[in-house]
């Protein structure tokens, strides 16, 4: 811990943000021509690629298909370039299992499947430079993305990460501030409603302090909303200019 | 084996008692099913029954879980596993096996893991400048594990977008709920781990502070006076237990 310090008396962070400020983002719907949805999004240094297919009949055995909703499938995969040092295994070990399980889980709550009995959404993220935040990047992306391929949502579906350091809660984490050991927390959310798609903790923290980063990270994630809110009309005036609209 | 589906009257049976606060096993909405460890002849072998509870398919997200869990809250001390800095370390494993499913299979998962590490005990070791000596059970008593603290897991089962809670959902109960909270706290009341599935969920301020009242009620006064009084037993035998836990040396 000695050298690092993650928060200065004058409350500047390493990168020189403040408590609760967001790193800049970056976002381009329509990426791809091929899939039906793709969305690219750069929060800070975290840069993610996210691309949709479907709804399409389940590929594979019929059997899982169900009888009243869409069945959302996620995969994550984050680059062997990712990281600081040479991932070995992109795909398959178990925190990208664990991630895809709480897309799907994220996706489920905001996706509305009961549009689309008996068929398949298939969301794919790819991380292409992992510096904190990753799982918020994945869920920002994906949002997009499934937006881009026209399918109809509940809601935006914001994400961040908080973390606690000093007695002040920070928004939206950076690899280094991660890497320190401190509490993170992720959080998924449903802007206009308030409801909460999936909330994470990590490492030890006060439950008196519990709600101040709670609160920190859902301020965070309604202000990417309004980011996110943005670039999603600015594609839609770029689109409607080339139709003739 | 598949499961036997649930049939639409069971499910809505189950949610309207839920909804007049009544358990078809007749416990109160944060009533906990009793709690029996028992302990193997094996230092670190534990068996944990909360109801009856059996294996089923949510094991990447317990595997996390129990990481994050117990490793990210830093609940053992891992520097007093070193034995020569750099280059000999201890190195510790769980191994959990899931016997029977009856619902919440997290907790009693944390519960044992946390319980087996607390009973366990390691070989004594001792270093005298190049020599390093590994003494057996009978020459010296085996060293126990330095635990800084027990994080316990406790999931609550949301209903009806979170207008109602409980605790501890039985298999049936959990067929049924729309997400589940689980929260791991220990008796500091430092919060080590929350973790959200399945259902979007308003976290209403007062929700949220009963549910962290109750948390350091619910177990480790229970399970500390269970594990001083099996510290204080020996292992009986030395034949071949199956082990719950195993340890290497890594060189």
């Amino acid at each position: 811990m000695a050298g690092l310090e993650l928060l200065s008396d004058q409350g500047y962070r390493v990168d020189g943000r403040r408590a609760g400020e967001l790193r800049k983002i970056q976002a381009r719907m329509g990426v791809f021509a091929q899939a039906d949805g793709s969305a690219y999004i750069e929060q800070g240094n975290t840069k993610a690629l996210a691309v949709v297919y479907g709804p399409h009949e389940i590929r594979g055995s019929r059997a899982r298909a169900l009888p009243d909703r869409a069945l959302v499938n996620c995969q994550y995969s984050s680059a062997t370039f990712s990281t600081g040092e040479r991932k070995r295994r992109p795909h398959g070990d178990r925190k990208s299992c664990e991630m895809g399980l709480q897309l799907r889980q994220t996706f489920e709550a905001a996706i509305l499947t009961q549009l689309h009995p008996r068929s398949q959404i298939d969301i794919y993220v790819q991380v292409l430079q992992a510096d904190g935040g990753t799982y918020a990047a994945c869920v920002n992306a994906a949002t997009l993305a499934v937006l881009d391929a026209g399918i109809p949502m509940r809601d935006f579906v914001c994400a961040c990460s908080a973390g606690f350091v000093d007695g002040t809660a920070l928004a939206d984490l950076s690899h280094v501030e991660e890497a320190a050991g401190g509490p993170q927390l992720a959080l998924a959310l449903l802007p206009a409603s308030g409801q909460i798609a999936l909330l994470e903790m990590d490492a030890r923290l006060h439950e008196d302090h519990l709600e101040r980063v709670l609160e920190a990270a859902a301020q965070a994630a309604r202000d990417v909303h309004t980011l996110l809110d943005r670039v999603v009309r600015q594609h839609v005036r770029e689109a409607s200019i080339l139709l003739g609209d | 084996m598949k499961e036997t589906p649930l049939s639409n009257c069971e499910r809505r049976f189950l949610l309207r008692a839920i909804e007049e606060k009544k358990r078809l096993d007749g416990r109160q909405t944060y009533d906990y099913r009793n709690i029996r460890i028992s302990f193997g002849t094996d230092y670190g072998c534990c068996m944990v029954e909360l109801g009856k509870t059996r294996q089923s398919d949510l094991l990447v997200k317990l595997n996390r879980l129990l990481e994050r869990c117990l490793r990210n809250s830093k609940c053992i001390d891992t520097e007093s596993l070193c034995v020569v800095a750099g280059e000999k370390v201890w190195q510790i494993r769980v191994d959990l096996h899931l016997l029977n499913h009856d619902g919440n299979i997290i907790d009693a998962a944390s519960i044992a893991a946390i319980v087996a590490l607390c009973h366990f005990r390691r070989p004594d070791v001792s270093v005298q400048g190049d020599e390093i000596t590994l003494y057996t059970p009978e020459e010296r008593d085996p060293v126990p594990l330095s635990i800084h603290h027990m994080p316990i897991c406790v999931s609550f089962a949301f209903f009806q977008q979170g207008t109602y809670l409980l605790v501890d959902p039985n298999e049936r109960e959990e067929r049924v709920m729309d997400g589940l909270l689980v929260i791991a706290m220990n008796k500091h009341r430092e919060i080590c781990t929350i973790q959200s599935s399945d259902a979007p969920i308003i976290l209403s301020d007062s929700e949220e502070e009963e549910m962290i009242i109750l948390e350091p009620d619910k177990n480790p006064k229970k399970i500390r006076t269970q594990t001083t009084s099996a510290k204080q037993e020996k292992a009986p035998s030395k034949k071949p237990v199956k082990r719950r836990k195993k340890k290497r040396a890594a060189n």
